[in-house]
């Protein structure tokens, strides 16, 4: 308990800092707002695009559709805001040898890496997605019970954690293949599956995507809480994915420290 | 950490064509070396289209279930997935990432000093440069290009004929050259505002979704088509798509080109316009 | 109970050989070649707790890469080491509160921060209580005089300044054992002779530990009653400083000033190599072993003002020794 306080704090610590040095250059928050609202707008004529010709797509109707839209906004941007930055540095320091540093604190070294920048225009955006699922989940006059709204947050957190794992661990290949730039662009081409319902999918490659790359637990779960379209049960394997992919980070951090090669002086 | 102490330098050309191997050698010695990523990256850019095919594909089944025409605005499902595929290729033109950013920091660093002393063209060297660049893009894209494209040949039902063909390629002329020049044509803006990196951002996100990229452009509402059909973000990649794909009739191929052309022979006129004020003002200001 | 306990340890790299050009990247697809590289090599020593110690080598001997592996950031590839009981590589969190590194040139600070800000970051990280990190924090900013400093952004702190903060910040847990590598590269001469002055001090007030690696001759000499040498990644040397001298120069140096009209030359021949000559003054480097022969034969044959035997410059011999040819 004492441990979880401690790195508690220690994250406040880092997030303060991190925002007084982002409140010295221009308040980019604004624009970082106007643009990301720019890519809503753009994903959302698409949706427009498709439902204008047809009522439904694999079972979803156009608002159902938007709650997958604004639950993926809320879950990638709170990924982005919080651990990609971090993990493109963690490529240039495992490629540079600049790692040494966190390595003698008495801290864990891959929580330290992990939140070290935190990119508050992206936590800020987050809510816009918050805002667009309630604004459809009127549309669609549901409601969410409590017990809902709570997996539901469980659900993101669950998703950061999926994602987290999954870039996590791309960026610790870097230890093995000297240079990794590539494989964050993953991100970008897989993220691409989480947008859209699964069950578009082919039954292999729902499996495949639950699974593997689960990018279907990653939108469609929280999603499919909300409007009805995921059963409870569910909720415990999404869970066991993620905590499955966390444990695999970490395993895979261990293995890479052993290859690290400090710059030479 | 791997050493890449055998790198070789860049020496400058005689012949340009020198210059071009190297690039290539170079690129492609580093590119053997980190293979596994090479193979990764060039593969999963097309992982994009798998969503598409499937998700298109629902979206025409449940057309069918609801009795509507298996065909959106002459397009058929086929043809959709057809579209995106070529898109990647029209892009491939089109795409320039980085020279408006270049261009503005250029301008904006007072490096142009180093460009205007010397007896070229800057808008010749980038165009060089940027040339270097897709040609070092196409040739990785030739070992990636065809086995993607092999897989995908049941969409592709239309066969065009010699003058779609042609067509097409003069497209990509017509792709390349209106992709650099709108960039000029931004990035001098520099000349007269100092922070337009946003502003380069909002542009880039318009010409993309006006390109096409993101959805045809002939799906997009029926009010709008004016503007969409002429406007010269269609040829960086709608137009040769659907060239490609023969959706447009054979007599209207000129016109359309014509249209390029004519956007082409704008921006030049309005780059060259901006640039020599610009310099003047820059100039007037110290650099 | 020894502190630092190294044991045979070696450091070894398998690196890829590249051949150059195009047909050297296909055939480097086929058939990939490795060479090994021992950065450390078979190194084994004890230190006690108070010492002083300086690792003394070139530029890639391995010194850094041994503080590495104490430091637990690097892991060896074959012998042991233990550091206040601990095995460092394996980064237990106890043994990490204990020591610090310092490494010259590179900052651990947040660059767009006030320095007192990390220095706090810092005090949280280890868990030094507000009470103590005051104390430490007055007493080294005092001593370093850096007081006034605290509020600047480390980016805009000179090198010097920069260094003296990177100690700061490193001693604030107070660690039995402090690792320096290469502190004073690239700091001005006074800035030099500052942080020189404050490790010596702190040393011996407070009885830490302290291993420093250096390539300068000025850090070792000033701070280090014990030497160990090392040059491509083996250990050819530990004791103390002077005794380098005796090891591994074979010569001495005898300067002599003569009265009366001087000497010439080819008086002095067969004597011993002359590396200064002048009417009244003249420099000869002996082998030692005819030291005494050749200063009474000095003193015999000549008139001789004064004579002085001293021993070949330190600098000197150590170059040559990394050098890898033997000084004579």
């Amino acid at each position: 308990m004492k441990t979880l306080v401690r790195y508690l704090k220690l994250t406040g610590l880092m997030m303060r800092n991190c925002l007084v040095r982002e409140m010295q250059f221009k308040a980019n928050f604004l624009v970082r707002l106007f643009t990301e609202m720019m890519w809503l707008v753009m994903q959302f004529i698409y949706i427009q695009v498709m439902y204008g010709q047809t009522g439904d797509i694999a079972g979803w109707s156009k608002w159902d559709m938007v709650v997958l839209m604004g639950t993926n906004h809320v879950i990638t941007q709170l990924f982005e805001g919080f651990f990609y930055d971090n993990c493109v540095r963690l490529t240039d320091q495992i490629r540079q040898g600049d790692l040494d540093f966190n390595l003698i604190k008495p801290i864990n070294t891959q929580f330290l890496v992990s939140i070290r920048y935190t990119d508050y225009a992206s936590i800020g955006n987050s809510t816009i997605g918050l805002v667009i699922i309630l604004f459809a989940m009127g549309k669609l006059g549901i409601s969410v019970s409590l017990g809902g709204a709570v997996l539901f947050a469980a659900l993101i957190i669950n998703s950061i954690l999926i994602y987290y794992s999954i870039l996590f661990v791309l960026s610790v290949w870097t230890f093995w293949i000297g240079r990794s730039n590539n494989l964050l662009e993953l991100y970008w081409q897989f993220g691409q599956f989480s947008r859209y319902p699964g069950e578009i999918y082919p039954w292999l490659m729902r499996r495949l995507l639950m699974t593997l790359m689960p990018m279907l637990i990653v939108s469609n779960f929280p999603a499919g809480i909300l409007i009805h379209k995921l059963e409870n049960g569910w909720v415990f394997y999404g869970l066991a994915i993620g905590l499955s992919f966390f444990a695999f980070s970490i395993w895979i951090w261990q293995r890479g420290l052993m290859r690290y090669r400090s710059a030479s002086s | 950490m791997i050493n890449s102490e055998n790198s070789p330098t860049v020496i400058i050309p005689r012949a340009p064509f020198h210059k071009y191997w190297v690039i290539l050698s170079t690129r492609t010695q580093e590119d053997m070396v980190y293979r596994a990523n090479y193979v990764f990256g060039a593969v999963f850019r097309f992982l994009p289209l798998v969503t598409t095919i499937f998700l298109w594909y629902a979206v025409y089944q449940a057309r069918k279930a609801g009795g509507a025409s298996p065909s959106i605005q002459g397009m058929s499902y086929e043809d959709m997935v057809a579209y995106y595929a070529f898109m990647y290729i029209a892009r491939g033109f089109s795409s320039v990432p980085g020279t408006m950013g270049d261009i503005s920091k250029d301008i904006k660093d007072g490096l142009l000093n180093r460009y205007l002393i010397k007896p070229i063209d800057y808008f010749g060297y980038q165009t060089m440069y940027r040339l270097a660049h897709k040609l070092v893009f196409w040739y990785v894209a030739l070992f990636t290009f065809p086995p993607i494209f092999y897989l995908l040949r049941h969409y592709f039902s239309h066969i065009p004929t010699v003058w779609e063909w042609a067509a097409f390629v003069v497209s990509l002329f017509i792709a390349f050259s209106i992709g650099m020049f709108f960039c000029f044509m931004i990035g001098t803006l520099a000349f007269w505002f100092l922070e337009i990196s946003t502003f380069l951002f909002v542009v880039m996100m318009i010409e993309f979704f006006m390109s096409g990229h993101l959805i045809p452009l002939n799906l997009l509402p029926r009010v709008l088509q004016p503007v969409l059909q002429f406007s010269p973000f269609g040829y960086e990649g709608y137009w040769p798509c659907v060239i490609l794909m023969g959706k447009v009739p054979q007599d209207h191929l000129f016109q359309v080109l014509g249209i390029g052309f004519l956007w082409i022979g704008i921006f030049y006129v309005i780059t060259q316009v901006m640039w020599k004020m610009g310099l003047k003002r820059y100039s007037a200001v110290g650099g | 109970m020894a502190i630092i306990e190294v044991e045979k340890l070696s450091k070894i790299y398998r690196t890829q050989k590249r051949l150059p050009g195009l047909g050297g990247a296909v055939m480097g697809l086929f058939n990939r070649q490795y060479t090994q590289v021992r950065a450390v090599d078979d190194v084994s020593f004890t230190i006690e707790e108070g010492e002083l110690v300086g690792f003394l080598g070139p530029n890639g001997a391995g010194k850094t890469t041994t503080l590495k592996m104490l430091s637990g950031i690097l892991y060896p590839t074959i012998g042991t080491a233990r550091v206040l009981g601990f095995t460092p590589w394996e980064r237990k969190n106890e043994y990490r509160r204990q020591f610090a590194l310092v490494m010259g040139q590179k900052n651990q600070l947040w660059w767009d921060l006030p320095a007192q800000e990390s220095l706090y970051l810092n005090k949280e990280i280890y868990g030094v209580t507000d009470d103590a990190y005051k104390k430490v924090l007055d007493e080294m900013t005092e001593l370093l005089q850096v007081k006034q400093l605290l509020g600047i952004m480390v980016r805009e702190l000179s090198l010097g300044e920069r260094m003296k903060f990177e100690l700061i910040a490193s001693l604030l847990h107070r660690p039995r054992v402090l690792l320096l590598d290469e502190p004073t590269i690239g700091l001005d001469v006074v800035a030099q002779k500052n942080i020189r002055e404050f490790i010596k001090d702190y040393n011996r007030r407070t009885k830490t530990t302290i291993l420093l690696t250096s390539h300068y001759m000025n850090d070792i000499q000033a701070l280090c009653d014990r030497v160990v040498v090392i040059n491509h990644g083996k250990k050819i040397f530990d004791g103390r400083l002077d005794a380098v001298v005796e090891q591994f120069s074979q010569s001495k140096l005898i300067s002599v000033t003569f009265k009366n009209g001087g000497v010439d030359r080819a008086q002095l021949m067969g004597m011993g190599e002359i590396l200064e000559h002048s009417k009244v003054k003249s420099i000869l480097k002996v082998l030692r072993d005819n030291v005494k022969k050749v200063s009474n034969e000095l003193l015999n044959q000549f008139d001789v003002d004064d004579i002085n035997i001293e021993e070949v410059p330190i600098e000197e011999v150590i170059e040559k020794v990394f050098k890898g040819t033997k000084p004579d």
